[in-house]
């Protein structure tokens, strides 16, 4: 695959945001908007990072595929293998414990009628392994829906937040 | 005391070293030993395993020896009880879940795990848990992998990333999840690959032919040089009872520092092959006949003193110096001068220009110094695996790379500037960029630049500024060069080229002897010594002419000559003398008498590599079945033929020292870059409607013994050229489709049949063939679709 390969794959608004990334680097340090890139393809495609939109991602940052597969399977926050669109992952560290983050987790297994670890069978909520702490104590208990905090969660604010999603 | 040196102790030595080494380099410069997985003298520093703890005085916590840098006054102890606690727990941590399989493991006996786990481990392990499996990834046919014995010390990764140039594997998933391979299985095509199963301290990379084979204690280790390429890569020969077993590098640090190609790791694997030549067979009544030694030898006299001076003889290019000493020296006593290893060349136009000997015009070390490089006609890694090692060192010290080739390749290097043109038009190209250098730097250009003519624009500026700028330019011309039919232009070019730039010029020449072969006078212009004699006919000749006696050693001229077709022809009509390791089907037809001849790793005797280093190697292994060691063939022939005294060696080092007497002594000198004498040019061909044929020498495909390894045969290199490879738009003229049955019909009866594949690294006008296919290395063909009824 080459770089136009690449970017007729990922699309232009992904390619804008991955430039974006390198522009904040210096220069033929592409390598380092790597996980920023993943991130954006990961959202803009359904959830996951199959392995052609990897390659397309190497490919445009002038990277060997193993490069791409090593930051992609090391890192929590990227799917490697499908799952629901969106992420939601609940911390249950000890400061959303002790304010109720694993009543908020049961809640939303029973709501959803899936376990940790798995998706919808609509693809539409994948509930992440349980999450260690997103360093927002003050506020806990929280959880995380597509890397984006919501906190102060009570189960009325968690059926909200859930029902909104597409 | 040197500025830039630092004084330290370690272990209570004061020792003096430069600034910027690490301790580990000091202590092993030092000889005192510091455990280590993961770090390796010739690959990035990673500090990962860390197995090289040790005490630095005034630092509160062992620091990885590998990767700290020494200071002034620094004082390391790296057995202290600190050091050695550290040293203990690492390797506790390491076994937790290493198997304990080692009794069938076959790194077991030199397994760097094994060792240290001696000196370091403890006696009873305290992990009760379940150790973790990792299932094992199937990545071609060279490399075992067992990966639950995987430590993750990643020097698999980066010697593939370093010496092979590409990333083919890395270690996918985190903490316990982590393992090495290539996540989407696929096979690791570096032709460096090999040298994974060296650098693994474990037992996860091991090497496949040699799986179950023997243990490394009951091995014999024995001194050998590569016979695959030019660059004679160090090898020891690891074998048992009298049986080579296994191919391992031999660290040379001027050559091939501690790596290997994979063709000289597995070839090996051939000597096996079912068609071995075992025993001396003779023609008789129109039959192939076994019989003894001394009757093999008489009817072979006879038939090389029947033809007499109209002997055509054509060694290997990889025949030992020796051997090709001896064998000119019986031919030339018969009256013959027609003897050459140039199997693979077609243009002889400037023989008499010739230097000493065909050379690299310099030291290897001189490549992997210069600050640009040129690549001419050459799939470099490929053709030369480790010369490709070294211009990747280049590249990696700030050196621009250059290439101008007639069809795409991925040399696998950091390519600044590429250039590719139809081989047609390979010589003109060549004249064009020569024409710009010499404009840029403003010179006046030799009368013989003005034959070619100037029909097509050429845009060369990048190319030509960075050579104007280099100090140290090096212009190489490869095999593609060295084969095609105007090879004699474009050595002149070349040369002129380096000369432009003030830099360097090389020729890779084809087989591991070539250089051996002006010295031991086994090319039809030079004697003994590279001397100039009256020239007798080049290999070409030999087989255009229809001699009345062939003598024919190491060589399938079917496969291993440029006209393959005609030598055929030749060898069918004229009386054949084939010393040979291995018998092709063909040669049952076409040979009178074949004598068999000890293979590689079977003999002993010396080569001399494109650099102009005379190199010696030992037998490994005894000879197959009743074969011989050529230069006691070559002993025998002499004393058949009536030279008693003449050949009346005893031992090969007369016959060397015989030989060393008329070269002069080491080392050698005169392999010059300059190229004389004077003939009329022949320009490029011109891109027309017409199609032209050119064989690609494959990787795996160059000589008999790679031929038949089968690991070898096995890999994605070997099978990527047994197409017809064509330009997209060639076979859309001609409406031939990827896949396609074709045939390509040359001059003649010469024809080939075979699978099409479009690639646009092909240039229009050209179709890309495999060796064997029975058409000549380059000619005009017609390529028609063969109708699908037809194949049955």
């Amino acid at each position: 695959m080459n770089t136009e390969e690449a970017r007729a794959r990922l699309g232009q608004s992904v390619c804008d945001e991955i430039d974006s990334w390198i522009a904040k680097f210096p220069e033929k340090h592409s390598r380092s908007a790597s996980i920023a890139a993943l991130r954006a393809v990961q959202h803009a495609e359904g959830g996951y990072l199959s392995v052609e939109s990897m390659d397309a991602v190497a490919a445009y940052l002038d990277l060997e595929p193993i490069a791409i597969y090593e930051i992609a399977s090391f890192y929590s926050m990227l799917e490697t293998s499908p799952v629901g669109r969106h992420s939601v992952s609940v911390c249950t560290n000890i400061s959303c414990m002790l304010c109720g983050g694993e009543a908020i987790l049961s809640h939303i297994e029973r709501k959803l009628n899936i376990k940790v670890g798995e998706s919808t069978p609509d693809g539409r909520i994948f509930l992440k392994r349980e999450e260690e702490c997103l360093a927002a104590c003050t506020q806990a208990p929280m959880m995380m829906v597509d890397h984006v905090y919501y906190t102060n969660l009570t189960t009325e604010k968690v059926d909200q937040i859930l029902d909104n999603l597409e | 005391m040197n500025d830039n040196h630092v004084k330290l102790t370690i272990d209570g030595h004061l020792l003096e070293a430069p600034k910027g080494e690490t301790i580990i380099q000091v202590a092993d410069e030092a000889g005192i030993y510091i455990p280590r997985f993961c770090y390796h003298k010739h690959l990035p520093i990673v500090a990962n395993c860390r197995m090289c703890l040790v005490e630095v005085e005034g630092v509160g916590k062992p620091l990885p020896a590998c990767s700290t840098p020494i200071t002034e006054g620094m004082s390391v102890r790296t057995r202290s009880e600190h050091a050695t606690d550290a040293q203990r727990a690492t390797m506790e941590f390491l076994l937790i879940n290493h198997p304990l399989d080692c009794p069938v493991c076959d790194q077991g006996g030199e397994c760097e795990l094994q060792d240290l786990a001696l000196g370091f481990g403890r006696g009873v392990s305290r992990f009760t848990e379940t150790k973790r499996v990792v299932p094992d990834e199937q990545i071609g046919p060279l490399v075992q992998t067992s990966m639950t014995r995987c430590i993750y010390c990643t020097r698999c990764i980066r010697v593939l990333e370093e010496v092979g140039g590409r990333r083919e594997i890395g270690a996918t998933g985190r903490g316990e999840h982590m393992k090495i391979g290539t996540y989407i299985e696929h096979s690791i095509n570096s032709e460096l690959s090999g040298n994974i199963i060296d650098v693994c301290p474990v037992g996860a990379l091991n090497s496949a032919p040699f799986k179950m084979q023997a243990r490394g204690w009951e091995l014999l280790s024995h001194v050998t040089v590569s016979p695959h390429d030019c660059l004679g890569s160090n090898l020891y020969g690891h074998s048992l009872r009298g049986k080579l077993l296994r191919v391992v590098p031999r660290e040379n640090n001027s050559i091939n520092d501690t790596w290997i190609s994979d063709r000289d790791r597995f070839s090996y694997t051939g000597l096996t092959a079912s068609d071995r030549a075992r025993v001396p067979l003779i023609r008789r009544n129109g039959e192939l006949i076994q019989v003894e030694w001394e009757a093999a030898l008489e009817y072979a006299v006879g038939i090389l003193k029947k033809a007499g001076a109209d002997l055509g003889t054509i060694l290997s290019p990889s025949t030992t110096l020796e051997e090709m000493y001896l064998a000119q020296k019986l031919i030339r006593r018969l009256g013959s001068n027609n003897i050459d290893t140039r199997i693979r060349q077609h243009d002889f136009r400037d023989d008499v220009g010739d230097p000493r000997f065909p050379s690299l015009g310099g030291s290897i070390r001189e490549v992997s110094n210069a600050d640009a490089i040129l690549i001419i006609g050459s799939r470099l890694n490929k053709e030369v695996p480790i010369l490709g090692y070294q211009v990747r060192k280049a590249a990696r010290k700030g050196s621009t790379v250059m290439v101008l080739n007639p069809r795409r390749y991925d040399l696998v290097l950091p390519i600044s500037h590429e250039k590719i043109v139809s081989p047609q038009q390979l010589v003109n190209a060549v004249a064009a960029l020569v024409r710009a250098l010499a404009r840029e730097v403003n010179r006046s250009l030799p009368d013989f630049m003005s034959q070619f003519s100037l029909d097509k624009e050429y845009e060369f500026t990048p190319i030509v500024k960075r050579l104007a700028a280099a100090d140290r330019a090096y212009i190489i011309l490869g095999h593609i060069a060295v084969q095609h039919s105007s090879f004699a232009d474009l050595r002149r070019l070349g040369a002129l080229l380096a000369k432009l730039s003030d830099g360097r010029f090389g020729v890779i020449t084809e087989g591991s002897n070539q250089a051996g072969a002006y010295l031991a006078g086994a090319v039809p212009h030079r004697g003994p010594g590279g001397v100039p004699v009256m020239p007798g006919m080049t290999a070409r000749n030999m087989f255009e002419k229809h001699l009345p006696g062939y003598f024919i050693w190491s060589i399938e001229p079917e496969f291993d000559c440029w006209d393959g077709p005609a030598a055929r022809a030749a060898l069918d009509a004229g009386s054949v003398v084939a010393a040979v390791s291995f018998i092709t089907p063909a040669m049952r037809e076409y040979a009178d008498c074949i004598l068999p001849v000890a293979a590689f790793g079977e003999t002993s005797g010396s080569y001399v590599n494109v650099a102009g280093e005379l190199q010696h190697f030992n037998a490994a292994a005894i000879p197959m079945g009743e074969s011989r060691p050529g230069w006691k063939i070559l002993r025998a022939l002499g004393a058949e033929a009536g030279l008693v005294n003449e050949f009346s060696y005893a031992r090969l080092g007369e016959i060397h020292a015989e030989l060393m007497s008329s070269i002069g002594g080491t080392p050698l000198a005169g392999g010059d870059m300059e190229y004389s004498g004077n003939w009329e040019v022949k320009p490029g061909i011109p891109d027309n409607k017409n199609l032209h044929a050119f064989i690609e020498v494959g990787p795996y495909a160059g000589d008999p013994l790679v031929r038949r390894a089968e690991p070898l045969q096995q890999t994605e290199d070997a099978k990527h050229s047994g197409y017809a490879w064509i330009s997209p738009t060639d076979a859309r003229e001609l409406n031939i489709f990827d896949n396609q049955l074709v045939r390509i019909s040359g001059s003649g009866s010469n024809r080939a049949d075979l699978v099409a594949k479009l690639s646009k690294d092909v240039t229009r006008g050209s179709v890309w063939i495999p060796l064997g296919c029975g058409l000549p290395m380059h000619g005009q063909v017609m390529l028609s679709a063969i109708p699908v009824a037809a194949e049955a």
